[in-house]
């Protein structure tokens, strides 16, 4: 096999798998074709091909995905339909913090909580009748079950503090972690037991522990010896970080079984007012910068609505990380270098948000590795990521 | 008016304007009548390709040429009616434009003297 033969192999990995089965052999073949042509000019005429065939691949690839997403048939108002169900509660968050609207609480309110109401009481009633949980309510899922065990843990916190059972960890927001740790822990071992997992998911696992435990043990040197209260919140909130997103993985896990790989809305969804919630996204700190309405925009589409449309449009496993990891990627990488590039007072790199960011694309690494591993073990066929979009129900 | 057509659309089309062809010559005589300067990678081709066969403006066909001298997994193209008419359009268009450019470059050159 030649080496452009060998390298448009995996190239052809990028292209829809529909265009792929009509097209990719005879791609393959001018692939080929083009590697003996190429091969006469010597050295610069391999650098040439690699080139062409890199450019080429890329540029075409993200078209016929385009092109798959806009013609595609199943892709009706109905679904469309259930992309706008998903994608609400999102808005909802971005609504609750802009300016406009916190002169007009009421209306957040009735929004807020006419989306619960529709949350609450439609998804109960769908699964009764259908026996599946619907599609559009598993990003929205992630994100109540993210906010419940955030109330129930500063509950949780103001009752240990008044108990006096951990005096040194007084303000620290250790009922969340409780709770956090708890879910995890039941969770993963009711639906991970008896099931081999990947090793690349025991990798990104270990990843995940080690980044946290690190910046925990890291942030509590910086205080005195002893640690005190300060020390203990700041490992809480670090320990946070790692039983929050296994909490999530954990959840999304309920839904891998009818869902495939949209259970990663899940993970997506109730990572969402945390990542969303910086001081440099829409903080005082950022909100003067002339740009700082169509950064907003942007910020919003590649988190909320991007992933969702990606993942509920995805046919194949390769289209579903293309639909996380890119638009997220893009998403993390602006929300700490943007503040870096406009706020020249901004001299401090901002270590927290980055370690937030690392945190938050390694814990979707976990979800994505497990959940296809699941996805591909399941012993019969499921309804998964490589079924067409339905329609709401 | 009709669109003007892209790059790869009409060397494509012209391509095919005097033979069946399968995606490697179609390249290969892209390349010779552009002096190599528009080489069409595996994607460009084949993308266009299909939307050529979804418009109706090329078909597939399945005979070969010489079977005996081609490699049965190759595809080859044909020009459609319709192909043909959206081919002569945009070379009347470009026609058009070269005429337009010669005049103001001849009323151009009169001026400057």
């Amino acid at each position: 096999m030649s080496p452009a033969e060998r390298l448009y192999r995996c190239l052809l990995w990028l292209y829809p798998a529909a265009h792929r089965r009509e097209y990719g052999q005879a791609m393959l073949q001018h692939a080929r074709d083009l590697g003996r042509t190429f091969q006469a000019q010597g050295g610069r005429g391999t650098l040439a091909l690699v080139w062409l065939l890199l450019e080429d691949a890329i540029r075409n690839a993200a078209l016929e995905h385009w092109e798959a997403i806009m013609t595609e048939k199943k892709f009706t108002p109905a679904a469309w339909l259930t992309v706008l169900l998903a994608a609400i509660p999102g808005l909802l968050v971005v609504i609750s913090r802009s300016n406009a609207t916190r002169l007009v609480p009421l209306f957040q309110a009735i929004l807020g909580l006419g989306y619960l109401g529709l949350l609450l009481i439609g998804a109960p009633i769908i699964w009764r009748r259908t026996r599946r949980f619907p599609a559009w309510a598993l990003l929205p899922a992630g994100l109540l079950l993210w906010m419940a065990v955030y109330t129930a843990g500063a509950l949780l916190s103001q009752w240990i503090d008044a108990l006096g059972l951990f005096p040194q960890m007084r303000g620290a927001p250790f009922g969340m972690v409780i709770l956090q740790l708890l879910i995890s822990v039941v969770l993963l071992v009711l639906l991970l037991k008896g099931k081999r997992l990947p090793l690349a998911g025991w990798l990104a696992g270990a990843a995940l522990l080690a980044l946290n435990l690190g910046a925990a043990v890291y942030y509590s040197s910086q205080y005195p010896a002893g640690g005190g209260p300060a020390a203990s919140a700041l490992a809480h909130f670090i320990l946070s970080g790692l039983f929050e997103g296994l909490m999530l993985v954990a959840a999304g896990l309920l839904a891998v079984r009818q869902h495939g790989l949209r259970a990663l809305l899940v993970v997506i969804g109730g990572f969402g007012f945390m990542t969303m919630d910086s001081d440099y996204l829409w903080g005082f700190f950022i909100e003067d910068w002339a740009g700082y309405t169509a950064y907003m925009v942007a910020m919003v589409g590649l988190y909320w609505l991007v992933p969702t449309v990606g993942l509920l449009r995805a046919r194949t496993r390769l289209g579903s990380a293309l639909a996380v990891f890119i638009p997220l990627g893009v998403f993390h990488v602006a929300r700490n270098l943007v503040p870096m590039l406009v706020l020249p007072e901004l001299r401090q790199v901002p270590w927290g948000d980055i370690l937030l960011s690392v945190n938050v694309l390694l814990t979707l690494l976990l979800a994505f590795l497990l959940y296809d591993h699941l996805e591909q073990a399941a012993p019969e066929p499921l309804p998964s990521s490589s079924a067409p979009l339905p329609a709401p129900e | 008016m009709s669109q003007p057509l892209t790059p790869a659309v009409f060397h494509i089309l012209l391509a095919l304007a005097g033979e069946e062809r399968h995606g490697y010559d179609i390249m290969r005589a892209t390349a010779a009548a552009t002096d190599g300067k528009l080489r069409m990678g595996p994607g460009t081709l084949y993308g266009t390709i299909k939307r050529l066969l979804q418009a109706g403006l090329i078909v597939e066909v399945d005979e070969r040429p010489d079977p005996a001298l081609d490699d049965a997994r190759r595809r080859y193209y044909r020009l459609t009616g319709s192909g043909r008419q959206a081919l002569d359009d945009e070379v009347a268009r470009l026609e058009r434009l070269v005429a337009i450019a010669r005049r103001k470059t001849l009323a151009d050159g009169a001026q400057a003297e």
